[in-house]
């Protein structure tokens, strides 16, 4: 049976993002831009709602990412292996790259955005931002910007929805 | 053609930096690891496209994963200038993406100097220049210029036996996308190309850029000499047929035939597999792999039935049977002499020392010459070496080679 428990609404879900985006601001004092990265798909809606925040105080470079390619569990023989065109469209080299999720768990998918973005230029400096670090990690990464700590179980599920793809918002831990 | 002369320079750092970064991709402790259609490579493609993005060119992908970048300025047929970005296995840092890059730098030098266009610049990365794959080189430009088709590339086969039809159909790509990839003369002004001469000419010259005035084209046999395997230690040597002796003779045959043939063949026996291939049993069956290239069709011809009558005589003396397939059949490419003459003048212009030359490796030039006039510039190679990790081309020389391309670029699409 499937339990679903639903941890953040929507108005809990602006009230974080309005804590990253002061932490952010609060870490880019005195610099001019920022350049967000939504990793795709929750990330790059994330990475929106961030930017027209941010957009009052720093100029905001958008561009997201969708890291199939560099999946350290990639298939090479199996999957699709789509020439998938850049959704980046300035130059990365000596920006500061925030780089935007909505749930943080083994640390995997960061690990890939970031060799993707390396691949692409070298940017000053790479922060994350997550809305949820629900733990379990299996790689030695650490949130720069942390919206809310979750304990979980490891055989859960944390989902994140947002009304830009899934019409509400909400966080849910989701157990089966 | 306008008498544009631009004094336009490209920004050598930044050309550095986009080599730089195509390059590292696939890189290892053996060479460049960016063989057609594997992650690799298509994360290179990815890259690409951020590159040519990021300067404004709007990004398009065809049906076999070539990669297009063209300027907003401009109308009606464009000027492309096009290489690739795979590399052979272990292979160079340089080849193709010198090209490619220059390309972009070129590209990127004039939209900033906001350069009044006529003709549009695409800039290009082939698919599948490389035949290390599949057999086949330059497959990307010869769907675009409607040599190959859906048709005949689907069952194209690596060495895993996966299939080039299948790993397209992977990349999202059916036989309509495939088809569709074909262009139009139309579509182009002009194709030029810049690559790295992979061979010794330039550099023993003491020239910086060698401007190619043909493609030699190269006649690909497989010839196969079928003996009989016998014990090595009971079976006298007048009673041996021996394939891999048979074999030897064609071998120096091959260079006696390409030496002593006027008009510049170069012939090589690259690949040889023995059966059984053990120590104590004579040869049974021996198969050569023969690649003949010459820029004179006729040449190339005479040479290729030399041998394979060399490898009947053979065959017949040692009683032995013979198979023998052209696999591979291109004709040698003259470039077009008004884009010859552009380069040199281009080149005399700014005083930098060349000369005029053919090239000895195929390139995707030698394919876009059915769809448009195209002209080819060399830079020089260290020491001739290429398809190696060692390949190496001075920062210097690949710099006065996009200022070259630069000039003839904008005095065509300016």
């Amino acid at each position: 049976m499937v339990k679903e428990k639903k941890i953040c609404n929507s108005k809990q879900i602006d009230e974080l993002i309005n804590i990253l985006v002061k932490r952010i601001l609060r870490k880019l004092t005195g610099e001019k831009s920022v350049a967000l990265i939504g990793i795709k798909t929750h990330g790059a809606y994330l990475s929106r709602r961030l930017g027209d925040k941010l957009g009052t105080s720093l100029q905001v470079y958008h561009g997201t990412l969708d890291i199939a390619l560099y999946r350290d569990d990639l298939n090479v023989l199996q999957e699709e292996l789509t020439i998938r065109e850049s959704e980046i469209n300035f130059d990365l080299n000596g920006k500061i790259v925030v780089l935007v999720d909505d749930v943080l768990f083994t640390g995997r998918t960061v690990r890939a955005a970031i060799d993707q973005l390396l691949d692409l230029g070298r940017p000053a400096v790479i922060y994350l931002t997550v809305l949820v670090d629900r733990g379990h990690r299996e790689l030695p990464i650490c949130p720069t910007f942390c919206g809310k700590k979750v304990k979980t179980q490891r055989g859960e599920r944390v989902e994140v929805k947002l009304r830009e793809k899934d019409s509400v918002d909400g966080v849910y831990i989701i157990r089966q | 053609m306008s008498e544009v002369t631009s004094g336009l320079r490209v920004s050598a750092k930044r050309l550095e930096e986009t080599i730089n970064t195509l390059s590292k991709i696939g890189m290892t402790n053996k060479g460049s690891e960016r063989t057609a259609y594997t992650v690799k490579e298509i994360r290179a493609k990815g890259v690409l496209t951020h590159l040519m993005k990021r300067i404004g060119l709007q990004v398009s992908i065809d049906g076999v994963g070539n990669v297009f970048g063209k300027t907003t300025q401009g109308s009606g047929s464009g000027v492309m200038i096009g290489s690739h970005i795979d590399t052979v296995p272990g292979g160079g840092r340089f080849d193709g993406v010198v090209g490619v890059a220059s390309g972009i730098e070129i590209a990127r030098t004039i939209c900033e100097n906001n350069i009044a266009l006529r003709h549009p610049i695409e800039i290009c990365a082939f698919s599948a220049e490389e035949s290390s794959r599949f057999g086949v080189g330059t497959i990307g430009s010869a769907v675009v210029a409607g040599e190959l088709n859906a048709g005949n590339i689907g069952d194209l086969q690596d060495k895993h036996g996966v299939k080039l039809g299948d790993v397209l159909a992977r990349l999202g790509r059916n036989h309509d996308a495939i088809n569709s990839s074909k262009r139009r003369p139309s579509d182009f002004y002009a194709y030029l190309e810049l690559h790295i001469e992979q061979g010794p000419i330039l550099e023993n010259e003491g020239k910086k850029i060698g401007v190619v005035s043909a493609i030699s084209a190269s006649t690909r046999l497989r010839v196969r000499f079928l003996g009989r395997a016998d014990h090595s230690g009971t079976t006298p040597m007048n009673l041996r047929r021996d394939a891999l002796t048979a074999a030897s003779e064609l071998i120096l045959a091959v260079e006696q035939i390409c030496k002593a043939e006027a008009g510049e063949v170069v012939g090589t026996v690259g690949s040889i597999s023995v059966s059984p291939n053990a120590m104590n049993v004579v040869p049974g069956t021996v198969e050569l792999g023969i690649d003949i290239r010459s820029v004179h069709a006729n040449s190339k011809k005479r040479v290729t039935n030399l041998v394979v009558d060399e490898a009947r005589k053979i065959s017949s003396r040692r009683d032995l049977e013979l198979e023998t397939a052209i696999i591979k059949e291109d004709e040698p490419v003259i470039l077009n002499a008004e884009i010859v003459s552009l380069f040199e003048d281009v080149c005399k212009s700014s005083g930098v020392p060349y000369m005029r030359m053919i090239s000895g490796a195929g390139h995707d030039a030698m394919k876009m010459a059915r769809l448009t006039k195209c002209g080819v510039i060399f830079v020089p190679s260290k020491r001739g070496l290429s398809h190696n990790p060692g390949e190496w081309t001075d920062m210097k020389d690949i710099e006065a080679g996009a200022n070259c391309l630069l000039d003839a670029t904008l005095r065509l699409a300016a």
